[in-house]
């Protein structure tokens, strides 16, 4: 079940909000508990047994490792708990990529039954180990609570794509939380701009890089043009999703942190990973670069940690040798900057430093929508002339007049301009225009459930993690 | 003292139940009805009366050579239905390979052919564009579906309802 589609809109989430509000303070966890459940099961029945088989084992591995406190035997069970779910997640994620690749170079076959990917598999493994870590840790209580702790893994408003919510950022929400109109009202509002991001501009983004993607010559324009089109397809595909799960969850009263940042307007590579899926970066931050520990180390050692940690992002996008080129791209970025062109970068003028960095964010994206490397490359070749059917045809012209309306959306979307108007026209503190507010998100949301229905593309491109 | 080592047992057991359980359901993930299994035939009746499209045409071999350039030969089973119409994009590819592994074959083979067709009617066919845009591979074991109809979406669900 997509957020973005009528059956969660118009029956699941109307429904669950009823039953939420309806019942006592007691059994809300209960009621998000198998709202979550059967959100999951919607789409995958068979994998809904996975997830409660991590929840059970996760739940008793925390009280295992809370009870030896200060023995040696903890961090024994700290690391049996990281390898099984470090296994759960490998196995189901990466044991076809790994029998392809074994079999390309062993003299033997070893046959292998494609197994299809759970979904959200990468965000709740990632959730499970954020808990067992700050448990051993002292950072947290052990949760003894079954329904609390089922309720902090499944939560359907971040199950499927994030934000990964560290466990000690929603300890006292699970039992403290308060909801109110206010919230609730900027819940619903957070949740239509999210719904409109992705249904009126990715989706229609979307089908022009899809459009480019399936010619077969393009001109260098083109090939630019069908990096841009992607390069906002996925922000406001993503953006949009995580702004809906932080609006369904200040609904449920919850507080999610925030995913994205506008990483468009970033003056540096560096300053992009500070905005874009950040509750990703602060995983490998918290529970992988620091306790490799980070920077407080040698210059050698210090390089080895950032490739590990950018190795392992682009693993965690897919299993696909494109997506560790990816990530060890960005490794590499990050190390250029950290220790030779950051300060030179600095002096230059912010225009430069945006596009600079908007330039290697979209070559990045080649390497991510690229089914493999060499496609990736001879993308990148077009962009830069090479297999090229020329500088700019007509077939270029008439993308960029043709969706003009877009591209300009896109650009100012990817700015907080559209949010700055909003604050200051809708959302001003001192004279909140309640009615206007009202009548902008109904007719959003009108807008939205109106190509929902006409529409047919309407693809999630995050759900494969 | 004893309570707590008696709880370490207690938990001990069931971190390995759960190991074991686990196991136990990889192994059934592995065992369970393959989609293989499902007659050829039951699945494509599945799909067809779900596309309910009486402008079809049941294909032959030379024209799945043609609009695919897969040799039905190669296949343990292969199906295609294509439109009359003359400006109709319309089709219906049911492929059962002989090993999970073809099926990488069978869907490069439907992206180029909806490539192809894409490129056909890019900038006057603004519909067959669409249909195009919103067309589905499905692959589920042995089974490869290519669906382009405006019931695309119900075909795919009848696809994977059949192979269950």
């Amino acid at each position: 079940m997509l957020f973005s589609s009528l059956v969660f809109l118009f029956t699941f989430l109307p429904i669950t909000l009823l039953v939420y509000y309806l019942v006592p303070r007691k059994v809300k966890n209960v009621v998000l508990l198998i709202a979550s459940l059967i959100f999951y099961a919607w789409g995958e029945p068979v994998y809904i047994f996975l997830m409660l088989i991590s929840i059970l084992f996760n739940y008793f591995c925390g009280m295992d490792i809370a009870l030896k406190a200060g023995r040696k035997s903890q961090v024994h069970s700290l690391i049996f708990t990281i390898v099984v779910n470090l296994f759960i997640l490998g196995f189901f994620k990466y044991y076809g990529f790994i029998v392809t690749n074994l079999n390309a170079i062993l003299p033997f076959y070893i046959p292998y039954r494609k197994l299809e990917l759970p979904i959200g598999i990468s965000f709740y493994t990632f959730q499970t180990l954020s808990y067992i870590i700050d448990v051993y840790r002292g950072n947290v209580d052990v949760q003894v609570n079954l329904i609390d702790f089922g309720t902090y893994v499944t939560m359907f408003p971040q199950l499927i794509a994030g934000p990964i919510v560290q466990y000690a950022d929603v300890e006292r929400q699970l039992r403290e939380r308060k909801e109110s109109l206010t919230k609730f009202g900027y819940g619903a509002w957070f949740f239509v701009m999210g719904l409109a991001k992705k249904v009126l501009l990715a989706n229609t983004i979307g089908s022009i890089y899809e459009n480019i993607a399936a010619m077969d010559g393009m001109s260098v324009v083109t090939a630019w043009l069908g990096c841009l089109a992607y390069t906002f397809q996925i922000y406001f595909d993503f953006s949009g999703y995580s702004d809906m799960a932080v609006g369904l969850g200040k609904m449920f009263g919850f507080e999610f942190m925030q995913n994205f940042n506008y990483p468009y307007i970033s003056k540096s590579v560096t300053e992009f990973w500070r905005r874009w899926h950040i509750s990703l970066g602060s995983w490998f931050r918290e529970y992988v670069y620091i306790p490799l520990g980070g920077n407080r180390v040698t210059v050698p050692r210090h390089l080895l940690n950032l490739l590990i940690v950018w190795f392992l992002t682009g693993l965690w996008h897919g299993a696909s040798w494109n997506f560790v080129a990816w990530g060890l791209f960005y490794g590499v970025i990050l190390i250029t900057e950290k220790y030779f062109t950051g300060k030179i970068l600095a002096k230059l003028p912010g225009a430069v430093q945006t596009i600079y960095t908007m330039i290697l964010v979209m070559l990045g994206w080649v390497l991510f929508f690229s089914p493999t490397l060499g496609s990736a490359l001879t993308w990148i070749g077009n962009m830069f002339g090479q297999g090229a059917t020329g500088f700019m045809d007509s077939q270029a012209l008439y993308l960029i007049m043709r969706n003009w309306l877009f591209w300009v959306a896109g650009i100012i979307g990817s700015t907080p301009f559209m949010h700055l108007l909003g604050k200051r026209l809708v959302f001003d503190e001192e004279r909140p225009h309640t009615v206007l507010a009202g009548c902008l998100m109904t007719g959003l949301f009108v807008l939205c459930v109106a190509y929902l229905v006409t529409e047919s593309y309407n693809p999630f491109l995050y759900f494969r993690f | 003292m004893t309570k707590k080592k008696g709880e370490f047992t207690v938990l001990r057991n069931i971190r390995a139940g759960m190991v074991v359980i686990l196991l136990i359901y990889i192994g059934l993930i592995f065992q369970s009805k393959g989609d293989s299994d499902t007659p050829f035939a039951d699945v494509q009746k599945a799909v067809v009366d779900a596309a309910d499209d009486k402008n079809m045409t049941l294909a032959g071999t030379q024209e799945i050579k043609r609009f695919y350039g897969i040799n039905p030969k190669d296949y343990e089973d292969i199906t295609l239905y294509y439109t009359n119409e003359t400006m109709g994009v319309n089709e219906l590819l049911l492929v059962k390979t002989k090993d999970e592994n073809e099926a990488e074959a069978v869907e490069e083979a439907a992206e180029q052919r909806k490539k192809t067709q894409l490129d056909n009617f890019e900038g006057y066919g603004a519909e067959q564009v669409k249909l195009l845009d919103a067309s589905i591979i499905k692959t589920k074991g042995t089974y490869v579906l290519f669906v382009i109809s405006p019931k695309a979406e119900t075909v795919e669900k009848a696809f994977t309802k059949s192979l269950k």
